[in-house]
């Protein structure tokens, strides 16, 4: 048994550690936002020079990084709710009769690699001309969402209890009112996490975009790579542009952190 | 017409048959408690009859009309739930109304009957609160509200009072009663207290494995257990047995002493006698022991013999002060005896 001090002290150099290594990155992305390119590659890294707004400057009036950004949020929207619509009902049979093959099989669509849908997703939307379009960047986000919904909100639905849900059928409500006037209410902290997860795997998720959004629908992660060139790449630009998308999940999870933690873990809606 | 008719019924799950072919009928305003012991099949039952439970076979009819695999909402029964089951995110109000709101009642009409129905249940000044700011009590109260407020045509209770405290419970088994006297509704309760079955039923059910044991009016289920289970389960402090032999018209007991019986039932037996038809000091035959414990109740007491391996229990005026070591005689009226054979039917 190790005494008790040096259990802490020894839990504490985890987390420590931890923080470093997920911090860090977080930290050189952001700090080199603000450095000239030249800057930016320095060895050793700098951690005193002169900030600069350059980088921004360039890429909001420069590139059309706002309208990119505009465009990841209306998909990320709509595949947040497209997941919500369908992965919630799903969620609440699922856990009601008790039968998780279906959560499952959408694990599976989930966990199999992007690239063996991008194929067949992109000859399919080809042929009904929508490759380009808001609607096929929602819809295949839609396979990002919906497990993510779905498995986020299981264990709320699964907490309800039975009772209150034969209590409603007794009362008089068909299945879609109990689900939109018992159980959606009731697992409302659910929602938040879900939607919020859903959101952030969206917003980031960049292969589905890179092949199937067109000019005017690019998202802000696609665009981002076009500070890579050949042979150059504009690493300030490209920082603050990693930075800017960074930012909304960011903010988002600082929002309801609290949230956050507690539905992860337990997904308890009880009192 | 009966108000519910069950026919036949059988619910297995898997290979296991809890609900075994079980008929009765249950007539319009009448009070119908299922009792028995744990795992009986009571709430299966009960459920089947809301339509929350499907089943094999045989047919459950509300009213004359079929019900057999119609929706719990197409049914017109309200129930109430051990847990009180009500909604956390609503108001007391509206929880008392949902169902109104649902069945396209328009809101004045609602509020108006809410109102009347939280007056009679004494909740008018809750109906403001969550469901969390109500005591244990106050709970039932909604519960019972959220089911009259409807009119149904079946009332369903599966055990209401089982989380409530001894002395609430006897006051909410009161006003349960005076509810059915007042509503002449038809109310199905299911409880494993048999004091609770006995106070509020016209009849009760006693289920055993699935199965009916006995069906009758409380008194009848006191006077005339059909089997030593329904004897035991029915009255309380519990019936005494004790092993008897039978020939030729008479019983004899542990002791030697024979008593007529009608019964043309001969060899070994169980003769049931109730604590409180048994006296100290009295003419008849007579169970006789050494007393080994005295429990005083205030108005009775009750006094444990021993003889050998039997105990018998005796419900005895308060004003008796017997002694623990004294040998006594505990002499009863044979009349009020029962006699089951070994498998335990009544002979
Ligand atoms: N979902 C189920 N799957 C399998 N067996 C079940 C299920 N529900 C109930 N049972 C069994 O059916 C039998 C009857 O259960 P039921 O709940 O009706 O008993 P009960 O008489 O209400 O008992 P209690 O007084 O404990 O509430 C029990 O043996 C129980 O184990
Ligand atoms: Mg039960």
């Amino acid at each position: 048994m190790t005494p008790p001090a040096a259990r802490r002290i020894l839990g504490r150099l985890q987390v420590a550690a931890m923080l470093v290594a997920v911090l860090a990155p977080l930290a050189w992305m952001v700090l080199s936002s603000f450095k000239v390119s030249r800057d930016v590659m320095a060895l050793p890294p700098r951690l005193i020079f002169t900030p600069t707004l350059d980088n921004y400057r360039e890429l909001f009036l420069r590139t059309d990084f706002l309208h990119n950004t505009w465009n990841s949020l209306v998909v990320a929207l709509g595949a947040t709710l497209l997941g919500l619509v369908l992965g919630a009902p799903a969620a609440f049979a699922i856990a009601w009769h008790r039968t998780t093959w279906p959560a499952t099989l959408t694990l599976f669509a989930r966990m199999a690699p992007g690239t063996l849908f991008l194929l067949p997703w992109f000859i399919l939307f080809s042929q009904v001309d929508l490759v380009g379009t808001y609607t096929v960047l929602i819809l295949t986000h839609g396979a990002i969402t919906v497990p993510v919904a779905l498995w986020t909100l299981l264990p709320y639905f699964d907490a309800l209890p039975r009772a209150l849900i034969e209590s409603a059928q007794m009362d008089g409500c068909r299945p879609h009112a109990i689900l939109g006037r018992i159980a959606l209410p009731l697992v409302a902290p659910g929602l938040v996490v879900a939607a919020i997860l859903c959101f952030v795997f969206t917003w980031n998720y960049f292969l589905f975009a890179l092949a199937l959004s067109g000019f005017d629908t690019k998202t802000a992660i696609v665009a981002s790579f076009n500070f890579i060139g050949e042979g150059v790449t504009n690493w300030g630009a490209l920082m603050a542009a990693a930075t800017m998308i960074a930012l909304p999940p960011l903010v988002l999870a600082l929002l309801v952190q609290r949230h956050l933690v507690s539905g992860l873990s337990s997904g308890a809606v009880k009192g | 017409m009966p108000a519910l008719s069950i026919r036949n019924v059988v619910k297995r799950y898997g290979a296991a048959e809890v609900i075994r072919s079980l008929s009765f009928d249950v007539s319009p305003g009448e009070f119908i408690v299922f009792v028995g012991p744990s795992g009986c099949g009571k709430s299966t039952l009960l459920r089947m009859i809301a339509g929350l439970e499907d089943f094999q076979a045989g047919e459950v009819a509300i009213d004359g009309r079929v019900v057999n695999g119609l929706a719990p909402w197409q049914r017109d029964i309200a129930m109430v739930f051990q847990d009180y089951a009500l909604y956390p995110h609503m108001s007391v109000a509206a929880n008392i109304g949902f169902s109104l709101k649902m069945a396209g009642i328009d809101r004045k009409a609602v509020a108006a009957k809410v109102d009347r129905v939280a007056q009679v249940l004494q909740i008018g000044h809750l109906l403001d609160r969550k469901p969390k700011a109500l005591s244990g009590g106050q709970r039932q109260r909604v519960a019972i509200g959220r089911a009259m407020v409807r009119d149904p045509k079946i009332f369903l209770f599966d055990e209401p009072l089982s989380n409530l405290d001894a002395k609430l419970r006897v006051d909410m088994r009161a006003e349960i009663k005076q509810l059915h006297q007042r509503l002449g509704a038809t109310m199905i309760y299911v409880t494993h207290d048999q004091v609770e079955a006995m106070t509020l039923a016209d009849r009760i059910v006693v289920l055993k494995e699935g199965r009916i044991e006995q069906i009758g009016t409380p008194s009848e289920l006191y006077r005339a257990p059909a089997s030593r289970f329904v004897a035991s389960f029915i009255g309380s402090p519990a019936m005494n047995f004790v092993p008897v032999e039978v020939a030729d018209g008479a019983i004899t007991l542990p002791g030697g002493e024979r008593i007529p019986t009608p019964s043309a039932h001969a060899g070994r037996a169980s003769f049931g006698i109730r604590p409180e038809h048994l006296s100290l000091g009295g003419d008849g035959p007579a169970l006789r022991g050494t007393i080994s414990l005295v429990e005083p109740l205030g108005a009775d007491t009750l006094v444990t013999i021993a003889s050998g391996e039997e105990r018998v229990l005796a419900r005895l005026p308060g004003d008796v002060a017997p002694v623990p070591g004294e040998v006594v005689a505990l002499t009863f009226d044979p009349g009020r005896g029962a006699l089951f054979s070994v498998e335990g039917r009544r002979v």
